[in-house]
Formats: structure tokens, C-alpha cells, sequence
């Protein structure tokens, strides 16, 4: 959405020094951790061994269509095996700053590959088995309660950067 | 219809349209991912709808993820090249573009890249794979 008088509001922050940009920096750190934590579980279901996978007819095999045997809600939720998955998990942030008459401010959670290598075929698929997007669906389970963090932190600073 | 099946069937002819994506894969763009394709020919490029989608306005509009495969047989002279030049005409024909389609119909605001690579070979040895990310908002 524009923003009228974009510039200015962006001087405004700007002249009013590091405060805000510390205080998204410290909300985007909050939400980091939230989705974390969130692909962490998605990552780690336990509630079946590799032998009653193998007779349920290996839910995640092409057979079984688009979307796998409906054996997780939702569907792209992984199973722990040897834990690698998990311990590739990274994330951080990168700090706000104001460019061009917007702010930015980013945090990321992603599977190292170096550490899991087999962490792309399980989230893009393969030519025998279906893609579990984690990633993208944990993104969405939480990007409401992320948005409402975002929200109640910058609402606390009771500064008007209004450019009119 | 829904606006998960128009974005699918437009960015499918879309890709389709193209004179050297059609010298690959000619009209093998699978509207669904390879691994729910009944034996699927390669060269190909698969469409599949990530989880995510959602309504965000009145107008109806609604942002969707969507995962755009490309499959080369590893036995062909040079597969990864093949699979840039299939990367490229994906990202002029996708990225950063309004597609509007008035016989659908169909409004997509914007198609952006979110995410790409890696370079992947398939298990069963005998594909490459390359996956693409895009985020459209569409109504």
C-alpha cells in the first residue's frame, strides 16, 4: 500500500534516531523465533517408525497423488529419522534500515543443505515423491500471530512520524 | 473456477506460448506436480500449488505460492544447460509480470520470484531438477 508522504515519514524515523530501528530489529528477532520454533515442530514428528510408513504403503509416494496418504494435517509435515533435518535448521536477521522512502527489516529460517543434503528433495519433492513445502507452510501457520507481534511492538512507540 | 486453477491453467499456457520452452518441452507443462503425473515425458515443467493461499481483500483478491519444476533427462549432451536456458524464459515469462486474461477471467496483479534453486539430481538418477518460486496475487 503507497504511502502518502513516504519521504518524509522515512526522514522522520531517520531524525529520530536508532530507537526505532532497534525496536523492529528486537520485533523481527521475536519473530524469527516464533517460526523457528514452528519448523522446528513441523520438522519433527514422531508418530511413525520407518517400518509403519513402509505399511501404510509410504504415505509420500507418487501413488498416492498430489498431497501424499493423508496421514498429517497438513500434509507436508516430515518425520524425524535421524535428526539431520533438524539440525540444519538456521535462521536470523538482518538489521532495519531506511532506504528510499521504506523501511526494511527481514528474518529468515532455512535447512542448510551442507548440514542435510537431503533437505531440498524433501521440501521441492522429486520425480517419485511429493513436495512438503515445511518451510512456505510453517511461514503461513504463523504470519498472522508474526503481523499482530509486529504490530503490538511498534504501536508501544508513541512517536508521530506523520508527514503532513 | 477457482483462482488456484486460473493462475495454474494461465501460467501454463503462458509458459506454453513461448517458442523455446516449446522447443524442449513442446505442450509437456504439468499442471500438477511430477510425482502425481502418470508417466510423465521429459524434457517438462511442472506447476503445484504450495500451501498458503489466502483471500486478503474484498475484491477478492488472494495470494498464491506456486512451484514451477523443470525436469531435463540427465542423458541428453548437456543437461544443466538446458535447464538455464528453460530458468531464463521462466523468470522473463513469470517474474515481475502482470498477467491479465480477460476469457478466463483472470486479474493477477503481480508474479514475483520468492526463491529458486538448487541444482538437483534426481534419486533415480536419471533427471535433473531445478525448482522456482512465485508468489502471485491474483483475483
Amino acid at each position: 500500500m503507497p504511502v502518502i508522504g513516504a519521504p518524509i515519514v522515512a526522514r522522520n524515523i531517520l531524525r529520530y534516531g536508532g530507537g526505532f530501528l532497534k525496536t523492529v530489529d528486537l520485533a523481527m528477532k521475536e519473530v524469527r523465533f516464533l517460526l523457528e520454533a514452528q519448523v522446528r515442530r513441523n520438522i519433527s514428528r514422531k508418530d511413525y517408525s520407518l517400518e509403519e510408513l513402509a505399511e501404510l504403503d509410504h504415505p509420500f509416494a507418487k501413488r498416492h497423488g498430489e498431497r501424499g496418504k493423508p496421514i498429517y494435517d497438513p500434509y507436508w509435515m516430515v518425520h524425524t529419522r535421524t535428526g539431520k533435518l533438524k539440525s540444519s535448521v538456521k535462521s536470523g536477521t538482518e538489521k532495519a534500515l531506511v532506504s528510499g522512502g521504506a523501511l526494511m527489516a527481514s528474518a529468515f529460517v532455512q535447512l542448510d543443505a551442507t548440514v542435510a543434503s537431503h533437505a531440498a528433495y524433501v521440501v521441492y519433492g522429486t520425480s517419485r515423491m511429493i513436495p512438503r513445502p515445511v518451510l512456505t507452510g510453517s511461514l503461513d501457520q504463523v504470519s498472522g500471530e508474526a503481523l499482530g507481534l509486529l504490530k503490538t511492538k511498534l504501536k508501544a512507540l508513541t512517536i508521530n512520524f506523520r508527514a503532513g | 473456477m477457482a483462482v488456484e486453477q486460473k493462475v495454474i491453467e494461465k501460467i501454463r499456457s503462458v509458459l506454453i506460448a513461448d517458442s523455446t520452452i516449446d522447443g524442449y518441452v513442446k505442450t509437456r507443462v504439468y499442471g500438477s506436480h511430477i510425482s502425481s503425473v502418470k508417466e510423465p515425458v521429459h524434457p517438462s515443467i511442472s506447476l503445484h500449488l504450495l500451501p498458503g493461499s489466502r483471500k486478503f481483500s474484498e475484491r477478492g483478491f488472494a495470494i498464491l505460492n506456486i512451484q514451477v519444476d523443470i525436469w531435463v533427462l540427465n542423458t541428453v549432451p548437456d543437461p544443466q544447460g538446458d535447464v538455464f536456458i528453460l530458468v531464463d524464459r521462466v523468470r522473463a515469462l513469470l517474474d515481475r509480470q502482470k498477467l491479465v486474461d480477460s476469457t478466463i477471467p483472470l486479474k493477477v496483479g503481480m508474479s514475483v520470484e520468492t526463491n529458486s534453486g538448487q541444482m538437483m539430481t534426481d534419486p533415480d538418477k536419471s533427471l535433473v531438477h531445478y525448482p522456482l518460486i512465485y508468489q502471485v496475487v491474483a483475483a
